[in-house]
């Protein structure tokens, strides 16, 4: 049994996974910097086409090749056949590991069945799913965009990166949410991307439809409830303690006998506070929550709604 | 019926012939013409003789007229990035870069690629009164993407009232050029949207539906056909698409065809897909083509289904999988054979094939459906049936029936990949037509004679002159080496003189020159035979 990075014959690859503006370029450049990887004679694929211009976000040019994907910022199954180009060209030339800095809107298991579709099964393995996740949006976007959940929860690990910006109760909450999506994953947290290369050589890859099989109820949910009735206050802040830990972020507008009002629950806070003239007339709440339900979002709310119509602001 | 009133009643659901085939040929045309993606998807000229060239080579019932997501957003100031074998990808969001969003204005018709689209349009219109032309738009929240970049899904928490007017926006530009393509003959406007398949249904319905449904209301109200691609993972949206009131919807293998048949039919819509685009149409072989055709066929049924790709094709796909997909659609006899081939898979489903042919008869395998069944089967097989007793018991052959599993292992281990075909000691030699008499004779005979010949040098002759040297013995040598000139022979001739070793083969003083002849007949070839089998070579001396 071949222990270590490299088994014969086959080609490491990390991937890194995330949300665009997660931290995934920063954390690579980061990589890169140390001379372990560097020793590696790494190959890099990057999709480097996200929006350019700010700190960071490029590759930075180094002992290592650059393989560019021209995804931008769509992905679908029509742009396969590019990967495997790509990989079939790194597998003739002479590198011990390949880093991949997938796009934030791709699926990590495409790489896989990318990688045995086109004959390349031989010539490469997956050492390691590393998951970045932004830790100041993370939840808004995995709420909206199937694939960020999908990324956290086939990850071997997940870096909460952009710690610096959230509390600590933040930072410990987000760490159980993904520990609840995802169990076998190992969690660690950064700023700007500071990780050891060491702790991603230690990493074993489980790949997609094994291991760990996703919790449904695990999922960040959102859901958008028309405010257009008059809300009872009491009621309404009942709501949220009823969810309890499980509601994430709350924010919009409804009337709750004043007008249109401004309501946002966020860090455990629940705040309200009067809305402006020029948009009262969008009254509306998004709600986005964990191990609940969208119908059991809307059961909540509703107890809130009284029989009363708005007045005419 | 011509192949554009085929698409048009499968899209209503109306009756048809046959399912329609719909190739999504994109920049795989410009690859039909040795040229790159960019060079393609920029020129008029090129992209009207790119889906020129794919309808001759792939006799489709529709086409699209180009695939490619960006031409909006280029208008809008994208930057593009271009690339050899796949469409554009943009790289930069204007709305993210500070541009406003009332600061930009419904594309005209004769902007940018949009005219050079819409031109190659009215040239493809003009010149194919009879195929079903498809005119692809971007969808709006795909072009929201495009404008705004990723932020949108924080926005859809953040600022949810700034999406709905970018959506709005959106919505009226596809409005825009959906009518741009009706006047430009399109039978269909396909609103392309993968970016959908990213939210799940709530979200869909919150944001994309009161965009989308407009749009199709739109494309109805002028008198043509609306058509909902997305690509994706996007199972959990079906539903909520066949909301927006398409007439057809449209997906890619990450979506089970079945459901989807279920789920549009219930709701009076109807639907296409799904070959496989990477698996099968870029890396497998026709045969692959054929199965996954048939599949999709089996699975949809006639009603209100188009056979397509999932998505656009891949540049490089071998033309010959679309030409495999094509007979398929039209052919029901091909249609029959691709039914009956069950995928092998692993090297135990095939035999090991090396050593076949090399008894003394030439076999002769005839690989058909059923020669009880099928015509051309059953004229193949009366061919070599006639033919056999003519060679006085030196052939032999056989029928293997693709219906049953061992002749199917048969066919892959010989690597037949069409039927009816005959193979000569196991090599292929007459593919799908009827061989005449006398091609199939002289292909028989040619194998006999190279058996021969096999067999004499397998056997390693060699001839032997006893005597002295003298004129009888060079008058015997110059008859033997004319002998085996006139066979066309090559043996070695070895002359022994020595009286002891003349005697030692039982010839004595008196009867020379006398004539030896020595078979070696090579028995093993890197092998250790057991020494039963020896003793059996043994005692075939002694007889």
């Amino acid at each position: 049994m071949v222990e270590g990075l490299t088994a014969i014959g086959h080609l490491p690859i990390v991937v890194l996974t995330g949300c665009l503006g997660a931290g995934k370029t920063t954390l690579l450049n980061r990589l890169l910097a140390q001379p372990a990887v560097c020793g590696l004679r790494p190959a890099i694929m990057v999709n480097e086409f996200g929006p350019l211009g700010i700190d960071g976000r490029l590759i930075k040019d180094g002992p290592y090749k650059k393989f560019e994907l021209n995804n931008g910022s769509v992905f679908c199954e029509c742009l396969r056949p590019q990967l495997m180009d790509v990989l079939a060209d790194i597998a003739s030339s002479r590198h011990s590991i390949v880093l991949v800095e997938a796009s934030g809107v791709s699926d990590p298991a495409d790489l896989e069945t990318v990688i045995g579709a086109s004959g390349l099964a031989g010539k490469f393995r997956i050492q390691a799913e590393l998951c970045v996740v932004d830790a100041v949006n993370f939840v808004k976007t995995a709420a909206f965009m199937a694939i960020a959940d999908r990324q956290a929860t086939t990850a071997d690990a997940i870096v909460i990166n952009k710690t610096d910006l959230v509390s600590q109760a933040e930072i410990n909450r987000l760490e159980k949410i993904l520990h609840d999506m995802n169990p076998s994953a190992k969690i660690k947290t950064a700023s700007h991307g500071d990780i050891d290369w060491e702790f991603i050589a230690r990493l074993r890859h489980k790949p997609a439809g094994r291991g760990p099989v996703f919790n449904p109820s695990a999922a960040i949910t959102a859901v958008s409830i028309s405010t257009d009735r008059r809300m009872d206050w009491l009621a309404f802040q009942s709501a949220v303690e009823k969810l309890g830990e499980r509601l994430l972020r709350l924010k919009g507008l409804a009337d709750f006998g004043q007008g249109g009002e401004f309501v946002e629950f966020a860090g455990q806070n629940l705040t309200c506070r009067p809305a402006d003239q020029a948009v009262k007339s969008l009254r509306g709440i998004t709600v986005i929550a964990w191990k609940t339900t969208a119908d059991e979002i809307r059961a909540a709310f509703d107890q809130a709604f009284t029989a009363d119509y708005p007045q005419e602001d | 019926m011509t192949g554009r009133q085929r698409v048009i009643n499968a899209i209503r659901r109306q009756e048809v012939d046959r399912a329609p085939w719909v190739p999504f040929v994109g920049c795989h045309a410009g690859s039909l013409l040795g040229v790159s993606a960019e060079e393609y998807l920029k020129s008029t000229d090129l992209i009207v003789r790119g889906v020129q060239e794919s309808i001759r080579r792939y006799s489709p019932d529709g086409v699209p007229v180009m695939f490619d997501l960006q031409i909006e957003a280029e208008l809008f100031g994208c930057k593009l990035n271009w690339a050899k074998e796949v469409p554009p990808s943009v790289v930069s969001h204007p709305l993210a870069e500070g541009v406003k969003l009332e600061s930009l204005k419904i594309p005209e018709a004769n902007e940018g690629r949009l005219a050079t689209t819409l031109e190659a349009t009215r040239q493809l219109r003009q010149a194919n009164p009879d195929i079903a032309l498809y005119g692809l738009i971007t969808g709006p929240f795909t072009l929201a993407l495009h404008l705004r970049g990723t932020d949108i899904f924080t926005m859809m928490f953040d600022e949810p009232q700034e999406i709905a007017k970018l959506m709005a926006f959106c919505r009226d530009v596809c409005k825009a050029t959906a009518t741009y393509f009706i006047q430009a003959g399109c039978d269909v406007v396909a609103v392309v949207d993968p970016m959908t398949s990213q939210v799940g249904p709530d979200q869909f319905r919150q944001h994309v539906t009161p965009a989308a449904k407009p749009i199709f209301d739109h494309i109805r109200d002028s008198g043509s056909l609306g058509s909902f691609f997305v690509c994706g993972h996007a199972l959990q949206n079906v539903v909520a698409m066949c909301e927006c009131r398409p007439d057809n919807i449209s997906v890619d293998e990450n979506i089970p065809l079945f459901l989807v048949r279920d789920t549009c039919l219930d709701m009076g819509v109807s639907f296409g897909g799904n070959l496989k685009l990477t698996t099968v149409l870029l890396l497998g072989k026709p045969h692959d083509a054929r199965k996954n055709a048939v599949e999709c066929l089996e699975i949809a049924g006639k009603e209100g289904f188009i056979l397509s790709p999932g998505c656009d094709l891949p540049y490089a796909t071998p033309p010959e999988n679309l030409i495999a997909v094509a007979n398929v659609v039209m052919d029901t006899y091909q249609r029959e054979v691709a039914k009956s081939l069950a995928p092998v898979e692993g090297e135990a489903d095939t035999l090991d094939m090396r050593d076949y042919g090399q008894s003394g008869k030439v076999i002769v395998d005839i690989i058909t459906l059923d020669s009880e069944a099928c015509a051309p089967c059953q004229y193949m097989v009366e061919s070599v049936r006639q033919i056999a007793p003519e060679f006085d018991g030196l052939v032999e052959w056989r029928e293997h029936k693709i219906k049953r599993p061992e002749s199917l292992v048969f066919m892959t281990s010989l690597m037949v990949h069409n039927i009816p075909t005959i193979c000569i000691d196991g090599v292929i030699k007459f593919v799908s037509r009827i061989p005449k008499r006398e091609d199939l004779v002289a292909a028989i005979q040619e194998r006999l004679y190279e058996k021969l010949r096999i067999r004499i040098k397998r056997r390693r002759s060699a001839i032997y002159v006893l005597g002295p040297d003298d004129d009888r013995r060079r008058t015997l040598l110059e008859r033997i080496e004319t002998a085996m000139t006139e066979l066309g022979e090559d043996m070695p001739i070895h002359t022994i003189t020595n009286e002891e070793e003349i005697q030692a083969y039982g010839v004595t003083r008196g009867q020379t020159p006398a004539v030896m002849l020595a078979r070696y007949n090579v028995k093993s070839l890197g092998e250790t035979p057991e020494t039963a089998i020896i003793k059996e070579w043994l005692k075939d001396l002694q007889q």
